[in-house]
């Protein structure tokens, strides 16, 4: 497959802080692509890398095959959404989405047009004279995503497009953006601070952390593999067991994970049970209940369907687990 | 703004930027060579030699102190009325939304927006209509209105970052209204009263438009400074005179700079 | 508690706007010279002499001239001041703009006596470049020019906008630090040069800040008669008609009228620039 965007030892500095460090990978044609990262991990700065707003200290970023060092970001092919949105207060809905066209010396009869199509397409018909400032956060959403997609770009960016909105409005759009990806073909490339976005929608996510890619991978393999305990943490409900819990357990002392619904609760005596432990806790989630639990140490958090029968807090009981769900992480010690 | 993408400013911009300072500070400068000239009757350039005696000259002027004394009093009196009208004022159109507060927050706007030589006549034919006698407390009328106008724009925009939960807060903690003011306004508001003072005392000891207007037989500086500027007679001596004013002016100005930036540091690190 | 302020700034200030209105529907008999209390518009169709009527055209043509020139000097200044100065330089440009807007107008306007002067600055600087002739035939442009800078339209003109600038740095520099970052990104994203941005995002929206800074310019050039009176020829502006009438001339009902002229007149432009969407942005 070919690839949409390609980073190459990539080092972004400012001043004396490192934004990204010597970072590489290669986002294919065509894919639903996510960065997902706590702030300040560097992944708005690949984004405006990519963008053209920040440049490099080093290293090489290719666009659809292109070295980009030299061209300025009104000359990528590349369009973004912006956080915030950054639509032009002074012009209303239609003249915001008309912009690149505009520059572009597109005639008025096409502009509108593509004007009229684009706000269809983001179901904002009828809405074309409205100011920004007269729209709800979702209306102002997608005007930003009809703005930048009526110049048909190779690539998309999403800079958190979704953090400003509600819930509800975020799953609505999560599910509107995955079908526009779809529908289009582009590449999307997405930054999030939310793993449960980037898992959703993405086909491949990667995880930021200190100015580097601490993982990358399908949101399966990343939920499944974790190789390391931030990643474990930051992406799913694993549970991080400790090097001295696995060594209790394998006699290998290292980092490893366990999912929590890959647990199941028996008896403390039951001679499945590969551990025991005392009841912390637990709480009802509704379809289930999520139970914590003391086993040498290690706090397990442990989830169970509810109607099942359920351990009282302070009673000892035995934890068992399938040998493939136990994911020892390739990091040493860290 | 930062963004590392933008490739600094082109020549041409920084060009006419320098251009555009130079020609805001050299003609100010330029008072302070003239006022060592040795050349008393016209302006000329350059001067032909450099000399101290002016200052001494200015030094035994009775005139130009007495000039020098109303002004300092006036502008003096004026910003301090100006400090207690301008804090009330900002003070109550902040806090409260009663019926008009629309049309008091333009009245205050109206002095600045307004030539002063319109707010000079109307004070003039209003003192003519209501037979008022031309005096010192005539000139301090006309400065207070716009000195109110100055402070009132300093402190209205603290008050607008002030939360109104803070006086709440502290009403909540059993201050009366007093104890509010004394404790938790006044402070937050007192850089922002003392600048805005700074800024109303350069405006007054410096205002001669709307001064001609209300001030009768009085003469403040900048009122002996314009009958000079009309009929030069004593050129060294108006060269003097004009680089104390500025010298004068300097301070107050400087200081209301770095009370106002304080507060803006502050904010930024709240 | 706000009794007080409004009173003093309702009472006296209003107070007399309305007396100076009231007084300008008088009128003064012209050969006793005495005010008669009574309702007419005679004062008002006095302005329209061709007199008086020349000094408004001229007053508000300054003022134009005196507008535009200080939005073209006053937005480099304040676009390098948001966009490029950082740390020590921002601060820099803060006090260099503070300092010449709050400093003393009649000592301003005195340093440019003494660099207009025919043996002055600017006379020395073009002679020592050779370029004397360049100065006389400015000079010699009819209605502009004049016996020398300090008695020509052109003295009074970079009186005005030296005296006035800072009046028009400072708002746009105001509404420029109030344009987004990503607002300008996002014209670049979608394939603005530059150049692009500048005229079709960054001005526009720093429109509020020239309107407002265009209104002081505008006012104060209206209403000053100082100027006009120390550097320039001898004809009238709007400011020393009104001066000379309420004074000398003892006609207070046609100050009145002339005063009224800048306030319509504001008036009327603050209307127009809310029309043409000035302030929408904001």
């Amino acid at each position: 497959m070919e690839s949409a965007v390609g980073f190459e030892n990539l080092s972004c500095h400012f001043g004396e802080i490192r934004a990204v460090g010597n970072v590489s990978f290669e986002v294919k044609k065509g894919e639903f692509f996510a960065m997902l990262g706590p702030s300040g991990s560097g992944k708005s700065t690949c984004l405006r890398l990519i963008a053209g707003f920040q440049k490099p200290t080093s290293g090489r970023i290719k666009i659809l095959g292109e070295d980009v060092a030299l061209i300025p970001p009104y000359r990528r092919k590349v369009n973004i959404v912006f956080q915030d949105y950054a639509l032009f207060p002074h012009m209303n809905v239609s003249e915001n989405v008309a912009y690149g066209l505009l520059i572009k010396g597109v005639s008025k009869p096409d502009r509108v047009k593509a004007v009229d199509q684009a706000l269809d397409m983001v179901r904002l018909s009828g809405y074309g004279r409205r100011k920004p400032n007269q729209l709800s956060g979702g209306q102002r959403q997608r005007v930003a995503l009809a703005r930048a997609l009526v110049n048909k770009p190779e690539i998309l960016l999403l800079d958190e497009p979704l953090g400003a909105l509600d819930l509800k409005l975020r799953e609505q759009m999560q599910e509107e953006l995955k079908d526009l990806h779809r529908e289009l073909g582009i590449t999307f490339i997405l930054v999030t601070h939310d793993q449960g976005e980037a898992m959703s929608m993405a086909d491949r996510v990667a995880v930021f952390s200190e100015g580097k890619i601490a993982q990358l991978g399908t949101p399966e393999n990343l939920y499944k593999y974790p190789q390391s305990p931030f990643i474990a943490s930051f992406v799913g409900s694993s549970n991080v067991l400790s090097p001295e819990f696995v060594d209790f357990l394998t006699g290998r002392k290292r980092w490893a994970s366990l999912r929590s619904e890959a647990i199941s609760l028996v008896g403390a005596t039951d001679e499945s049970a590969q551990v025991t432990g005392t009841i912390l806790s637990n709480i009802y989630l509704g379809s289930s209940y999520r139970i914590t639990v003391d086993a040498q140490g290690q706090r397990l958090r442990v989830l169970i369907p509810a109607g099942c029968l359920l351990p009282v807090e302070g009673e000892t009981v035995g934890l068992s687990w399938s040998g493939s769900d136990f994911h020892l992480m390739e990091d040493e010690l860290t | 703004m930062q963004s590392s993408a933008k490739t600094g400013a082109s020549i041409g911009l920084k060009f006419s930027v320098l251009a555009g300072l130079l020609f805001l500070h050299l003609p100010v400068l330029l008072i302070f060579l003239y006022a060592f000239t040795t050349e008393e009757k016209s302006y000329q350039f350059p001067p032909p030699g450099l000399t101290f005696k002016w200052l001494a000259v200015t030094w035994g002027r009775q005139d130009v102190w007495e000039a020098l004394g109303l002004s300092l009093k006036v502008a003096s009196i004026a910003a301090i009325i100006g400090v207690l009208l301008g804090a009330l004022c900002a003070a109550a159109i902040s806090r409260s939304r009663f019926f008009g507060r629309e049309v008091i927050s333009l009245l205050v706007i109206l002095p600045i927006a307004l030539p002063g030589i319109v707010t000079g006549i109307a004070l003039r034919s209003a003192f003519s209509l209501a037979e008022i006698p031309f005096s010192f407390w005539t000139i301090i009328l006309g400065h207070a209105t716009f000195c109110v106008v100055v402070v009132y724009n300093n402190a209205i925009a603290r008050f607008r970052r002030t939360h109104g939960s803070l006086i709440e807060a502290s009403m909540d903690l059993g201050a009366n209204s007093f104890q509010t003011l004394r404790y938790v306004i006044l402070p937050n508001i007192a850089t922002a009263l003392v600048a805005g003072g700074m800024l109303a005392f350069a405006l007054s000891f410096d205002e001669v438009i709307v001064t001609t207007f209300t001030s009768g037989q009085q003469t403040t500086l900048p009122i002996w400074m314009l009958e000079e500027l009309v009929r030069p007679r004593q050129r060294p001596v108006t060269n003097v005179v004009a680089m104390v004013v500025v010298l004068v002016t300097f301070l107050p100005i400087l200081g209301a700079y770095y009370l106002i930036r304080e507060d803006e540091s502050d904010r930024n690190t709240r | 508690m706000l009794a007080l302020p409004v009173l003093w700034l309702g009472v006296v200030y209003v107070g007399s706007l309305l007396a100076l209105l009231v007084q300008s529907f008088f009128s003064i008999d012209e050969f006793t010279g005495v005010i008669q209390y009574e309702f007419t518009l005679k004062t008002y169709l006095e302005l329209l002499r061709p007199s008086n009527l020349d000094i408004i055209i001229r007053t508000v043509t300054m003022a134009t001239v005196v507008t535009v020139a200080a939005v073209v000097i006053a937005f480099p200044i304040a676009y390098y001041a948001t966009r490029y100065a950082r740390g020590k330089w921002k601060a820099f440009f803060y006090i260099a703009v503070m300092m010449p807007l709050w400093s003393s107008y009649l000592v301003k306007v005195y340093a440019w006596k003494l660099i207009l002067a025919k043996e002055g600055i600017i006379n020395w600087i073009f002679i020592k470049m050779h370029l004397t002739s360049v100065l006389e035939f400015l000079l010699a442009v009819p209605v502009i020019g004049g016996n020398s800078l300090s008695v020509s339209y052109i003295g009074t003109c970079l009186v005005f906008l030296y005296v006035w600038l800072p009046f028009m740095i400072l708002p746009i520099q105001a509404a420029l630090e109030r344009v987004p970052s990503n607002v300008i990104e996002a014209s670049y994203d979608l394939g603005a040069t530059p150049r692009q941005t500048f005229f079709r995002v960054i001005f526009p929206l720093a429109m509020p800040g020239v309107i407002a800074g265009s209104i002081f310019t505008f006012s104060l050039t209206l209403g000053d008669y100082i100027i006009p009176q120390i550097v320039g020829s001898s004809r009238l502006f709007l400011g020393q008609a009104v001066y000379l009438h309420q004074g000398t001339a003892g006609n207070i009902p046609l100050a009145a009228a002339f005063s009224v002229v800048p306030i319509f007149i504001m008036g009327c432009y603050l209307w127009l620039a809310k029309r043409a969407g000035a302030f929408d942005a904001i």
